[in-house]
């Protein structure tokens, strides 16, 4: 700050006139010479927090504004695997009944003590406050307290993916003054975790530091992060390239930029993306409900090229909407329709549409959903069939919702096969509008959410995702990668985890 | 006088009461729902009947706009839906920043626009035409594009100046201004186009009346002729110009906050719309028209002082 100061000042005198004190906004500024300096490092947040409750910041770019102040049952690793957070460990004793034990040693910020009863408020706000994440509790009937430290969930269904639950929004445990008074986590951090919010500008920064009530395992790398809000892509590209932020989210054109200014990129295929085939039964567009056209879709597809055209190097085609971090991922079923516009013109003809059909598609400007959609239609075009593109981006949910279109252009990240399946697959799924079902399907999930076995249930998702993958319910383009960026003398380790789009702090570390 | 106040005064509420009753009807024809945004797409139909009950969006329009004046006419704007922070705190925290903008690129765009002006018409010839040239280059610049372009340049390229974000000036005053010449830059000159353009027919216009040459005639000093005499009389069409400068700024702000991610009203607004936040919404809308009409005031009532024709318009 004070070069770039002095540089003003030599450049415009009437800057210089003014009075100016000297304050980093950018970067780690410890000097080898005084290695007793609190390390910090600014990172580049695309949303503003709306308040600090991890029930609002659940996921996306805010994530970060909590998972930095709250500990959680469970914890995430970078290569998906679940380890102890606040409960030392965990069991299904059936597939309707999870224990878990719980360490209270955790203190929170404002010094206040975690004990079970606490730990149990906390559950059962998660599943009585309307939140993104109140849904991954309706699968829990009653939560009770078995003794000082163990908690047993008894649920309503089989519900296999509460631990990975915890490991998220839904695990992260407040204090009991906000418990009280959840008002007080409209301006304040009121958790357990290895930082907390000491200052903020509304809209703009948020500095956290150390919290030294940190009881929890975590390995913290930096004393101070500066969150700095910077809401468009370009904008975060520019201030990692002017100095002004060391960490920050791109798409891979920015992070080739980026790169070849002497910054670093990370990225994680963890979302696929494509048109999801809602109407199996034909209500909207009769063409669908036959399965040989669903697949001629697929066929018609070059994933390759069109992957190579949306997401340049930073994707791998595949043909199923498991992801490859889930138990239900089969890497034979990634070309299962390659690229084949013959075969895909000889199931349209043998299926009665020679001539093609006219089918809506919803899309949205969002995610790039509108620009993947666009890049897919020639295809199909090609063999007769006209996509008109929707664009509801303002109501793009409510449109699926409605019932009125035979597919979206849309995209998943699941972490888990079971939720995969509750927002894809099931009955009653946002993603399955006309509550499309199938018998065999239908005794697949059910055994596969039964099953304690972690291997036998994987093959059993493995069956899942090969059942979609044949009967064509979905038309996936690639997984594609989301990207960071960051610099490279300022701080390392910086990785993306399962499920998350911002690299969360745990495993940065400054680059001495 | 008193009366010309009133009635302008009178006026504006009116048009503060309008421009919200119509800004809450849009917002309830919207197709975003505001529970979507905060319970996800995997919700049951029952938790969405729910909140929907809840935040009291089953009720009729008609009592939900009369529930709004009820609790705005006592200074309650309602919680955001989204944190559930106060309305009017939300919109006075970033109201700082945006009046920043619009007030410093008014001030900054008069004094640019006024001095180039008065100088292309007391010089004349190869200076105004160069200022004129000038003019008509800048005024066809959008100002966001302007901007990328200065960042590119000062920020990037040459380090200067931080190409984003916003110090509070109790902080840091130096960092604060620091922060703010780009975004000024950015919109001062664009601004002070018109500005530029009026001050300079003004100034020409008053150059050539009789009071000028008499003034020549008695020996007065030209820069005190131009400064005092002529800039007086020259400043009252430039009034105009800079109260729609300064609305003009106001609105136009929200593409410069953008660009340097200032927290300005601007996000918020964007925000607030996009996730069907309709109290910060109408919260945005009711403190803007209201501040806009009150500096459209201050104007009027200016122009009353000085030109007492206009109360009787």
């Amino acid at each position: 700050m004070r070069s770039r100061i002095a540089r003003v000042a030599a450049v415009i005198p009437a800057v210089a006139a003014l009075t100016l004190v000297g304050c980093s906004s950018s970067g780690s500024d410890t000097s080898a010479a005084d290695t007793d300096a609190p390390t910090s490092i600014s990172v580049a947040a695309l949303t503003p927090a709306t308040n600090f409750d991890p029930l609002t910041n659940w996921t996306g770019p805010a994530y970060n504004y909590v998972v930095t102040a709250y500990e959680t049952l469970v914890s995430l690793e970078t290569d998906g695997s679940l380890t102890p957070g606040i409960a030392t460990s965990w069991e299904y004793t059936s597939p309707t009944a999870l224990t878990m034990d719980i360490r209270t040693d955790s203190v929170f910020s404002d010094g206040s003590d975690l004990d079970i009863d606490l730990v149990v408020a906390n559950i059962e706000r998660v599943r009585d406050t309307p939140s993104a994440v109140q849904s991954r509790m309706n699968s829990i009937d009653t939560i009770t307290a078995l003794d000082e430290d163990t908690i047993e969930f008894s649920l309503n269904t089989p519900d296999p993916s509460l631990p990975g639950a915890f490991s998220g929004a839904s695990g992260m445990i407040v204090s009991q003054a906000a418990l009280d008074d959840p008002d007080l986590m409209l301006t304040e951090t009121a958790g357990s975790g290895p930082w907390m919010l000491t200052d903020s500008v509304a809209g703009s920064s948020y500095t956290y530091e150390l919290n030294p009530e940190y009881t929890g395992s975590r390995e913290v790398g930096f004393d101070v992060i500066q969150f700095e809000v910077i809401s468009d892509l370009v904008a975060q590209l520019n201030a990692l390239l002017a100095g002004d932020v060391d960490l920050g989210v791109a798409q891979w054109t920015q992070r080739e930029t980026a790169e070849q200014n002497g910054m670093a990129g990370v990225g994680f295929a963890g979302n696929v993306g494509g048109i999801w085939l809602f109407d199996r039964d034909g209500e909207v567009v009769p063409a669908l409900a036959d399965v040989r056209v669903r697949q001629a879709i697929n066929y018609a597809i070059d994933r390759e090229a069109l992957g190579n055209a949306l997401w340049s190097s930073y994707q791998r085609p595949t043909a199923q909407v498991f992801s490859t971090q889930t138990s239900g991922y089969v890497e034979e079923l990634d070309d299962y329709y390659a690229y084949d516009p013959e075969r895909a013109q000889e199931l349209m003809d043998e299926a009665g549409y020679a001539d093609g059909f006219t089918m809506p598609v919803v899309s949205r400007a969002t995610f790039g959903d509108n620009a993947r959609l666009e890049a897919t239609i020639p295809y199909l075009e090609a063999i007769g069939i006209t996509v008109e593109l929707v664009d509801r981006t303002n109501d793009y949910d409510d449109a699926i919702a409605s019932g009125e279109f035979a597919a979206a252009q849309s995209q998943a990240g699941m972490n888990d096969s079971y939720v995969g399946m509750t927002s894809l697959l099931a009955e009653n799924a946002a993603l399955n509008p006309f509550g499309t079902t199938d018998p065999e399907l239908t005794e697949l999930i059910e055994a596969a959410s039964a099953e304690l076995d972690p291997e036998a249930a994987a093959d059993l998702w493995q069956q899942v995702s090969t059942w979609v993958v044949e009967e064509a319910w979905f038309a996936p383009i690639s997984y594609y990668e989301t990207h960071n960026f960051y610099n490279p003398e300022v701080v390392t380790g910086v990785e993306l985890t399962p499920g998350y789009a911002v690299s969360i702090p745990f495993t940065w570390e400054p680059v001495s | 006088m008193t009366a010309y106040v009133a009635r302008r005064l009178g006026i504006a509420v009116l048009m503060v009461f309008v421009i919200t009753s119509l800004a809450f009807i849009l917002t309830a024809l919207m197709p975003n729902d505001v529970t979507s945004t905060i319970l996800g797409p995997d919700a049951t139909p029952e938790q969405r009947s729910a909140l929907r009950s809840d935040l009291g969006l089953d009720e009729p329009l008609i009592s939900r706009f009369i529930g709004f004046w009820a609790s705005a006419l006592t200074g309650d704007l309602g919680s955001s839906l989204i944190s559930g922070r106060p309305v009017l705190d939300s919109v006075t925290e970033r109201l700082p920043v945006t009046l920043t903008l619009a007030m410093g690129g008014t001030l900054l765009a008069v004094i640019v626009g006024v001095a180039l002006g008065t100088l292309a018409a007391v010089r004349g010839g190869a200076t105004d035409t160069t200022i004129r040239g000038f003019v008509g280059v800048v005024v066809a610049i959008p100002n966001f594009w302007l901007a990328v372009l200065l960042v590119f340049v000062f920020a990037v390229t040459l380090g200067l100046f931080p190409a984003t974000g916003w110090t509070p000036f109790p902080d840091d005053p130096g960092d604060w201004a620091l922060h703010l010449v780009l975004p000024l830059s950015a919109i001062v000159v664009g601004a002070s186009a018109g500005i530029v353009r009026q001050s300079r027919v003004a100034m020409l216009d008053v150059l050539q009346r009789d009071y000028i040459t008499t003034l020549r005639s008695v020996g007065l000093p030209e820069w005190r002729i131009i400064l005092v005499h002529g800039l007086r009389n020259a400043a009252i069409p430039v009034l105009t110009v800079i109260g729609l400068t300064f609305v003009g700024l106001f609105g136009g702000a929200v593409l410069i906050e953008q660009v340097f991610s200032l927290p300005g009203i601007g996000p918020l607004a964007m925000t607030s719309v996009s996730t069907g936040d309709f109290p910060v919404t109408l919260g945005v809308v009711i403190v803007t028209s209201a501040l806009i009409l009150l500096m459209n005031l201050a104007l009027d009532i200016v122009y009353g002082i000085i030109n007492p024709k206009a109360r009787l318009a």
